[in-house]
């Protein structure tokens, strides 16, 4: 990096102090993690790189000015880069919420348009092999008006394609401007009704979606229909015949709870990652079923989701979850199936489980008969010391193999400041495994020191698997990394 | 290569030193949705003496985790001026399972949804579970992030040390 630019962040991080001590508040967070390794099956020598956020928060009395800085450096030619990624300003008081420069909006359950980010995950393309932050945000502005009975909303910003890194020039990540605008309105108690408009430029396309969102007798509800109103002329892409329905029913009674999800999405991928329509799929966190998880795919999707819960109340709970989604492409017809039973429980005071079977069936992925079990314990030694033990194993169907996985994680968690384990991934996946091999094992260790909120030191050493992963509903890839990574997270309040 | 290391660990060794510069962070205002759809603000709920938030979401297991025990902490000192909020940041694909949730745990403080997730990235909390506790005057007194059995003690000895 320059040195102009580091004076330049010095000078600004001065003034900010400076600023705040007489009259606001800063809040800093930083992300630093420094990596030395490679892919497992890369043919190059381990490589060192090192990537780096800062965000800087300055606010006073409903006025904010945030910014974020990402930097990322290896001795790899073309990855390395250094870029003001996120500046805004923006003013909340009572009614008014006011935004400039970058900012994450969902409108309605995100089917015509999504931004977020996924706090602490970072992006490599396996094409480009830069470090990026997971954010897709919106460059532009938004005014937002909202009282007890009414919300009203206009935005008009560019769309960040977050899966080109930094390097590439903000013109090529950011090519799609989108103009929308919104209103909901609570015509009876918990009763709300709303319409959202949305253009989006490079495809001179239009699109409208109403919504219903309320409560009545225990039973929450939601019903959106979103779809095309025609295009100024041929565009890009076109989804002139688009349409996307969504609805949500839950209810609760006593120790039982349920949820129920409709969907049915026609040619609704709108642009490089404008909208993320409900996925209607179980969000997992266990290790073979995150990365099992169907990916929904609105360009033609239609399938519901059942979620049942039920507490003994002893402290064991049951939950039950069945999804089907159905896709057609080229005249054939793919049916998800997932079955799954997780129950959570006790035995005695000092240990705690929690336990799941599930059963897919995934024909897109090519995947039959895919049947997964898992183990999760918390064991109290004596005060302050707790032993995690899991265990998963998966096993399924494609074309003419028989495919596992299974996985092992022992970990140790003193005081919540210092947690080891040590992650062991054995598979004989053909998609995975080298030629000449029958299994392959992945074997990583992780220390984790967190002296207080401020500050969580990490250390990764070994090989860890990589492939689909799904956090916060969004599911992105991440590739396999053999070597040792130091990640430390820091935050600061003046 | 060499300079970007040791210009990234210095920056780092600033910011740990700044740390010793911490003053109150303060929580200001907000309105988000209840479970039954009513808009609600900070100022209407807040409790007389402390506020406790909880930022969860369905999908994170060592939220769900905490959640019944922050729920026997809020019976327990919610008559001692003591309010508790949990701010789900569930996202389009799992909102729809917040109430579900909070019911089947039993949780009788307030839950707020939030499909943004504004509130917990203002003040740039990123660690889900992440608890909070906020004095009178909304400044914050004590922050948690995540979550391990035997942390409800620790949250409980910082009511006690916090409440007026």
């Amino acid at each position: 990096m320059r040195r102009t630019n580091y004076s330049i962040v010095a000078l600004t991080i001065l003034i900010l102090c400076s600023i705040s001590i007489s009259y606001g508040q800063i809040n800093i967070s930083n992300l630093a993690e420094v990596q030395y390794g490679k892919l497992p099956d890369e043919s190059s020598d381990f490589f060192p790189s090192i990537y780096d956020r800062t965000e800087i928060d300055y606010r006073k009395k409903g006025f904010s000015v945030s910014t974020t800085l990402e930097q990322y450096y290896t001795t790899k030619d073309g990855r390395s880069y250094f870029d003001l990624s996120q500046l805004a300003l923006g003013y909340k008081k009572k009614k008014w919420d006011i935004k400039l420069g970058n900012f994450y909006e969902t409108l309605g359950r995100g089917m015509l348009l999504r931004s977020f980010e996924i706090p602490g995950a970072l992006l490599e393309d396996i094409g480009f092999r830069s470090r990026n932050y997971f954010h897709r945000d919106m460059l532009g502005a938004s005014v937002k008006y909202k009282t007890k009975k009414a919300t009203f909303q206009v935005l008009r910003a560019d769309i960040l394609n977050n899966v080109l890194p930094p390097t590439f020039d903000r013109a090529e990540r950011r090519t799609d401007l989108v103009t929308a605008a919104s209103a909901k309105i609570k015509y009876i108690k918990g009763q709300e009704v709303g319409i959202i408009y949305m253009r989006r430029d490079q495809a001179s396309q239009n699109y409208i979606s109403a919504l219903l969102n309320g409560s009545v007798s225990g039973l929450d509800y939601y019903v959106e229909y979103a779809t095309s109103i025609g295009e100024d002329f041929a565009g890009i892409h076109s989804n002139e015949n688009g349409s996307a329905f969504y609805t949500s029913l839950t209810g609760y009674a006593g120790s039982f709870s349920f949820t129920a999800e409709y969907k049915n999405y026609k040619d609704f991928v709108l642009g490089a990652g404008i909208n993320e329509p409900a996925a209607g799929v179980k969000q997992q966190t266990y290790r073979v079923l995150n990365r099992s998880i169907h990916v929904s795919n609105p360009i033609n999707e239609e399938g519901y989701q059942l979620d049942l819960f039920y507490n003994l109340n002893d402290g064991t709970i049951i939950n039950f979850n069945h999804s089907l989604a159905v896709n057609n492409f080229g005249g054939q017809s793919f049916s998800f199936r997932q079955f799954f039973l997780e129950v959570q429980s006790s035995i005695g005071e000092k240990v705690e489980y929690k336990g799941f079977i599930d059963y897919s069936q995934d024909p897109f992925k090519g995947e039959s008969n895919r049947f997964s079990i898992g183990l999760y314990s918390d064991i109290e030694i004596k005060e302050n010391l707790r032993f995690l033990p899991e265990v998963e194993y998966q096993s399924f169907s494609r074309s003419s193999s028989d495919v596992y996985n299974f996985n092992m994680l022992l970990g140790v968690n003193v005081k919540s400041k210092y947690f080891f384990s040590i992650l062991g991934e054995l598979t004989n996946d053909p998609f995975i495994i080298k030629d000449g091999q029958s299994e392959r094992l992945y074997l990583g260790g992780t220390l984790r020191y967190k002296p207080n909120y401020k500050n969580t030191f990490q250390l990764f050493l070994g090989e860890r698997r990589g492939g689909p992963q799904c956090s916060a509903g969004v599911c992105y890839e991440i590739l396999d990394f053999k070597g040792v990574e130091l990640r430390w997270i820091g935050k600061l309040r003046i | 290569m060499r300079s970007i290391i040791i210009k990234v660990i210095s920056l780092s060794f600033a910011l740990v030193s700044m740390q010793q510069m911490v003053t109150a962070q303060e929580i200001e205002d907000f309105i988000l949705d209840d479970i039954n759809n009513e808009q609600v603000s900070l100022s209407e709920i807040k409790g007389e003496s402390l506020t406790i938030i909880d930022f969860w979401a369905t999908w994170c297991k060592p939220c769900t985790k905490a959640m019944p025990k922050l729920n026997k902490i809020y019976n327990q000192y919610k008559d001692q001026g003591v309010a508790m909020i949990g701010i789900s940041c569930d996202g389009p694909r799992s909102i729809s399972k917040v109430a579900a949730v909070a019911n089947t745990l039993n949780i009788d403080y307030t839950v707020l949804k939030d499909i943004n997730c504004d509130v917990m990235n203002s003040y740039q909390y990123q660690a889900f579970p992440t608890l909070i506790m906020l004095d009178e005057n909304n400044e914050v007194v004590y922050v948690h992030e995540g979550f391990s059995n035997g942390d409800e003690k620790e949250i409980e000895a910082a009511i006690v040390e916090h409440i007026k």
